[in-house]
């Protein structure tokens, strides 16, 4: 764990913000035994619009992450159409021939209850919930919800039930008709992973990266909880949700995998101080579940700030990895804006607003010598090209969701 | 005749068929009421189950809730907040005092979503707004202001749900009333709620039509059974859910094609189709069984008619080659003994054509075809054309016929002539040691008395019966079809008249009387 | 007088046109209904006997087609068909006459005789034979009758061509061969045995004892003669 300050020195006199991030990264995992196991529900929308290709490539990335688990994982198979049919209840791995003969032997029809195979899904997993487990739901879906409660809204909700109850929920968006707001929602709220998929020859690579991610859970239940002290108060936390109660800042991220750094970006008020001086002003506590020794660890670590005279000593000790990602958390949050924007019609607002954040990430990119920024960069121009097009609904506004979701996430894939 | 049969056997089948056609529809009416109330109840007794275990599931949150919120301390915020944190159902924790004022949260340090939740609550703890808890008695219409407090409530019931509508749809919160007084909740995430629910919905299996969990706005929320919903489509059944749910519910959509009534009906009427063929196919094998001897009766007589009329040819010739070789006789010296022998062959060929008479007679009368034409005939040359006929077996046997009297008769002419040969035969045949026999004719009646043995009293009315022959059980040599009298009888009757006997000791005296007038029915 | 007779058991049918051919008729016969109607244009009998169960043309038919042809030709039914429905029917189409088989052959010339008396009754006036008297006896060609003071004597048409002839040739000595010539037709083959029987049953008939004959006198050795009286 890191906790650092994005300027860990600040202007003396004068109250001062900063970014205080606090990052985690999850240590490695040697082989496939030693990891724990995994309890997960694949939900798969046969809905009559699935049919034909998308439909057969779902059930092959599907039968392939079968395949890959160990016998003692725990998997279940829900289905939706109009009704919502449990295929497979929660059963052994070491069953997963029968499991994919019924894969195998699914046909597409009827509407869509996305929210029903989600709550099916759910209550599979809960029959064999444990913290000792890596609790997933991946849903596979290319359309709209229609049956049951179907917007972003809603499904975020549900995102943030299944996430209290550490079930993560990842949402693959196949080809150009899903929802993208409340599949990004969903697995948002629930700290799930979300994946665009445009061709469904592409599905079983990504299906392939998440269950690397699922078979990598290190750490889950992790709750960061920030004491700020001193003078120093949060103002918000950047492009996350987190709780902000009087000085304290809590964030509760469901799971880390192996090597990946998660971090959460809080923006605080300093209080001034003196030139030369330096204060402690926050305390982090890290506490999470660690999935190897079965074990609640807890991490702590003190953030200070120190005073100077001069911008040229504050530019100097300037952090810029923590700078880096507030740059990017920022212009995350202004992208999610700038699909707002489009939303409502305003596309020249929304292009303006991407155009200018391409600038603002190019000009920071340079300053903190960052190539992902530089990208970042592009990538907005690019948007703002996009954004002007009639089609921007179709491909576009879901590359942006995917791309704001993993960025925000930190998602590995 | 036929078609009389015909007939009665159309109505016999028509009548019973059409009642039972009759009785099947309303059968198969009242089959029907019966069937469609037995598959509401089963409808009604599905969603009843469903709207149970959905009740149950909602009592066990309940549950839940309440062994959560019994351990919280209601002074502690940061464990309130932390309760919310980390329970899925849960987005808020309210303590309300004994005074009825919110003291938690309150709107000093709110956190962003506490100060979200006093906005959407606001009303409710003003206790005015839109509340309904329908848990009370009176609340009738849903969403509209009880005037009650949630402090109020507490103090009839130990806990409770509050339902109200804010922005986007139904929000629910969930109340306990603490032994210290005051009133310790949680707002309760309905999307939460409704996830736990459909999570343990059982799978039904719904072969026709649509079963469905509606929101407030009749939206679906989940389904069972395959289908879409259609434009103008009715409800089969409906059923609310319980409180705090009751602005939802469970309804039934019919199915796209062929409903189970239908199916009923289309059963029923194969069956009484069915039951019509059987009918008919019954009546039909009766009728032909019943026809049958009519028309067994008819081929008989057919038969006999053909038999007869093949018997007829040769003892025409015979009878004719007779009398031509009688002819040829003719003017030849010594001929006696072949005349005799001539006569006696005539002689038999007439008995022969008689006993065929006779016969065909019988089985015409059994099957009610003979029928008799009187005209106004003399009756002494009748009598003696008969009487001759009979010579030459008379001769033979030392029997003497005598005729006497003269009248004229409105009488068939074979009727009369087939009785007096079927008597004369019988005097030949029984009474031959009379060695006499007299026909009589009178103005209205012919006698032919004999002098044989007679017969005994009792016997007397049964000689006519059909195929009574006395001296059947001893007597050799006695021959005789045993009809001829009963067609003698049967053929007097017919013409109007009758044919008596009586004993004239010696012998016997056959009465034949002749009909009154013409116009008698023959 | 031509009679067509139409049977189709040629036992009855030789023997009825014996029959026929006994009583001075000129018989006719045809074993079907066909042929029948075909003699009834060729031939146009004087009075026609049918059977009625008849193969290719039934009698009731045959006897329909005829009175289409002729009202007057008089038509005997003979049959085995004995219901009276039959005999209805027969008579209602137009026979005169119905006899029902079996029939004697005393019957059967009753019955004709009166048919060929109709018979005779139908032909034009010049045609109609005369009565004449022989002796006592008066002799009625027309009723084919003789009467001797109240005795009525039926006579077939044969022995009243007999009587006629004698009648022509009164003391005049008939030879058989002339009796077979006027009585019977040239084309007869002369039978004496057939003369003879006639005579001995005309006999009969006509004389007072028929061993004894007066009428009809027999001369030994050449043939017969009737003498009137003076």
């Amino acid at each position: 764990m890191t906790a650092q300050l994005g300027s860990p020195v600040v202007l003396a006199n004068g109250k001062r913000t900063a970014y205080l991030k606090v990052g985690l990264t999850g240590f490695a995992l040697e082989d496939d035994k030693s990891r724990a196991s995994v309890n997960l529900a694949i939900v798969i929308d046969r809905s009559s619009s699935m049919s034909g290709e998308k439909f057969e490539r779902a059930k092959e990335a599907a039968s392939l992450a079968v395949d890959r688990l160990r016998d003692d994982d725990i998997i279940s198979v829900v289905t939706y159409d109009s009704t919502v049919d449990v295929l497979v209840p929660a059963t052994r791995a070491s069953e997963r021939e029968a499991v994919k003969y019924k894969i195998r032997s699914l046909q597409p029809r009827g509407m869509t209850a996305l929210f029903g195979g989600v709550a099916k899904g759910a209550q599979e997993v809960r029959k064999f919930l444990s913290g000792n487990r890596v609790n997933r739901i991946i849903l596979l879906s290319d359309g709209q919800a229609n049956i049951g409660p179907s917007t972003p809204n809603e499904l975020g909700r549900l995102g943030i039930t299944l996430g209290k109850e550490n079930i993560s929920v990842t949402t693959l968006g196949l080809g150009l008709g899903y929802n993208e707001d409340l599949m990004a929602q969903l697995a948002l709220k629930s700290d799930g992973n979300h994946a665009f998929i445009e061709d469904a020859s592409q599905l079983a690579k990504v299906f392939d990266s998440e269950l690397g991610d699922v078979l990598a859970v290190v750490a889950q239940e992790i709750t960061i909880k920030v004491n700020l002290m001193d003078g120093a108060r949060p103002i918000k936390a950047l492009d996350r949700d987190a709780e902000i109660r009087g000085s304290q800042a809590i964030v509760s991220l469901n799971q880390l995998y192996a090597r990946q750094e998660r971090y959460f970006l809080l923006e605080v008020e300093l209080p001034a101080g003196a030139p030369g001086t330096s204060r402690e002003i926050a305390k982090v506590e890290v506490s999470y579940g660690n999935m190897l020794t079965q074990k609640t660890d807890r991490l702590f670590a003190n953030v200070g700030v120190g005073f100077a005279a001069s911008l040229a000593e504050v530019d100097a000790r300037t952090n810029k990895d923590v700078m880096v990602s507030a740059v990017e958390a920022i212009a995350n949050e202004r992208s999610r804006l700038a699909v707002a924007l489009r939303d409502e019609g305003k596309v020249e607002d929304a292009q303006n607003l991407l155009r200018d954040n391409a600038s603002y990430l190019q000009m920071n990119s340079v300053k903190l010598s960052s190539p992902k920024l530089n990208k970042a960069s592009i990538m907005n121009n690019n948007d703002a090209e996009e954004v002007a097009k009639s089609s921007w609904d179709l491909g576009t506004r879901k590359k942006m969701r995917k791309a704001q979701h993993t960025t925000e996430t930190q998602q590995r894939y | 005749m036929r078609d009389k049969l015909t007939i009665v056997f159309g109505l016999l089948v028509l009548v019973p068929v059409i009642l039972l056609a009759l009785m099947g529809a309303k059968v198969a009416r009242d089959e029907q009421t019966m069937v469609a109330a037995r598959l509401e109840s089963l409808r009604e007794d599905r969603l009843q189950g469903l709207a149970v275990d959905i009740r149950r599931t909602i009592e066990l949150t309940e549950a839940e809730l309440g062994a959560t919120l019994a351990l919280l301390d209601s002074n502690d915020a940061e464990k309130m907040r932390d309760l919310v944190r980390i329970n899925p159902m849960i987005t808020q924790v309210f303590v309300v005092r004994t005074d009825g004022e919110l003291s938690f949260p309150v709107k000093e340090g709110a956190t962003e979503a506490e100060r979200a939740f006093l906005a959407r609550t606001e009303a409710i703890w003003r206790g005015k707004a839109m509340l309904a808890d329908l848990r009370d008695a009176d609340a009738s219409d849903r969403g509209y202001a009880r005037g009650d407090s949630i402090s109020a409530l507490a103090a009839r019931r130990p806990r409770g749900w509050v339902t109200w509508y804010w922005e986007e749809g139904l929000h629910l919160l969930h109340w306990q009333a603490r032994t210290e007084g005051g009133v310790i909740g949680v707002e309760v995430d309905r999307v939460a709620l409704i996830a736990r629910v459909i999570g343990v919905l059982p799978e039904i299996d719904v072969e026709d039509g649509r079963l469905v969990m509606l929101d407030l706005r009749a939206e679906p929320l989940f389904q069972w059974g395959r289908g879409e919903p259609k434009d103008g489509e009715k409800t089969r059944a409906r059923r609310a859910l319980d409180h705090p749910l009751e602005s939802y519910s469970l309804a039934e959509f019919p199915g796209a094609g062929g409903t189970f009534e239908e199916t009923t009906q289309v059963g029923l009427w194969a069956s009484l189709i069915a039951a019509l063929g059987m009918v008919f196919a019954l009546a039909a094998y009766f009728h032909r069984e019943r026809t049958r001897e009519a028309r067994e009766a008819r081929q008989k007589v057919n038969f006999v008619t053909q038999v007869s009329h093949e018997l007829k040819t040769p003892l025409t010739n015979i009878r004719m080659y007779a009398e031509l070789l009688s002819e040829d006789l003719e003017g030849l010296e010594d001929t006696a003994t072949p005349r005799r022998h001539l006569e006696v062959i005539v002689s038999e060929s007439q008995r022969l054509s008689r006993l065929i008479h006779n016969i065909l007679t019988f089985s015409r009368h059994q099957s009610d075809k003979l029928t008799l034409r009187p005209t106004d005939v003399p009756l002494r040359p009748l009598a003696d054309a008969v009487v001759a006929q009979f010579e030459p077996s008379f001769a033979a046997k030392g029997l003497k016929a005598e005729v006497s009297g003269e009248s004229t008769a409105h009488v068939d002419p074979d009727a009369v002539g087939q009785i007096l040969g079927n008597l004369l035969s019988n005097v030949e045949k029984y009474a031959s040691d009379g060695h006499r026999v007299e026909v009589e004719i009178k103005d209205d009646r012919m006698e032919v008395r004999d002098h044989g043995p007679g017969v005994p009293p009792e016997d007397l009315r049964r000689i006519f019966e059909p195929f009574v022959r006395l001296g059947d059980k001893l007597s050799d040599g006695v021959t005789g079809t045993g009809i001829g009298l009963t067609i003698a009888g049967e053929l007097a009757r017919l013409q109007g008249g009758s044919l008596d006997v009586e004993r004239a000791n010696p012998g016997l005296r056959f009465t034949l009387r002749f009909p009154k007038e013409k116009g008698l029915p023959s | 007088m031509k009679v067509l007779v139409a049977e189709d058991d040629p036992n009855i049918l030789k023997g009825i046109l014996e029959v026929l051919e006994m009583e001075g008729y000129k018989p006719l016969g045809v074993p079907d209904g066909q042929a029948a109607l075909e003699a009834f244009d060729r031939e146009k009998p004087d009075f026609v006997c049918l059977d009625i169960m008849m193969p290719k043309v039934n009698g009731y038919d045959v006897c329909k087609t005829i009175r289409a042809k002729s009202g007057t030709v008089p038509i005997i039914f003979l049959s085995a068909k004995s219901e009276e429905i039959d005999k209805v029917l027969g008579l209602e189409l137009g026979a005169d006459d119905y006899l029902m088989k079996p029939f004697g052959v005393r019957e059967l010339t009753a019955r004709i005789r009166a048919v060929a008396r109709r018979c005779l009754a139908l032909k034009p006036r010049a045609e109609r034979p005369g009565t004449f008297t022989l002796g006592d006896l008066e002799v009625l060609p027309m009723e084919l009758r003789a009467r001797r003071g109240s005795e009525t004597i039926e006579l077939t048409l044969r022995e009243v061509k007999l009587l006629e002839t004698f009648f022509a040739n009164p003391g005049v000595v008939l030879t058989r061969d002339v009796l077979f010539r006027e009585c019977w037709g040239i084309d007869h083959f002369a039978n004496s045995r057939t003369l003879d029987q006639h005579v001995s049953k005309l006999r009969k008939k006509i004389e007072m004892d028929a061993n004894v004959p007066m009428v009809i006198t027999t001369v030994h050795g050449a043939g017969y003669r009737w003498t009137p009286p003076s």
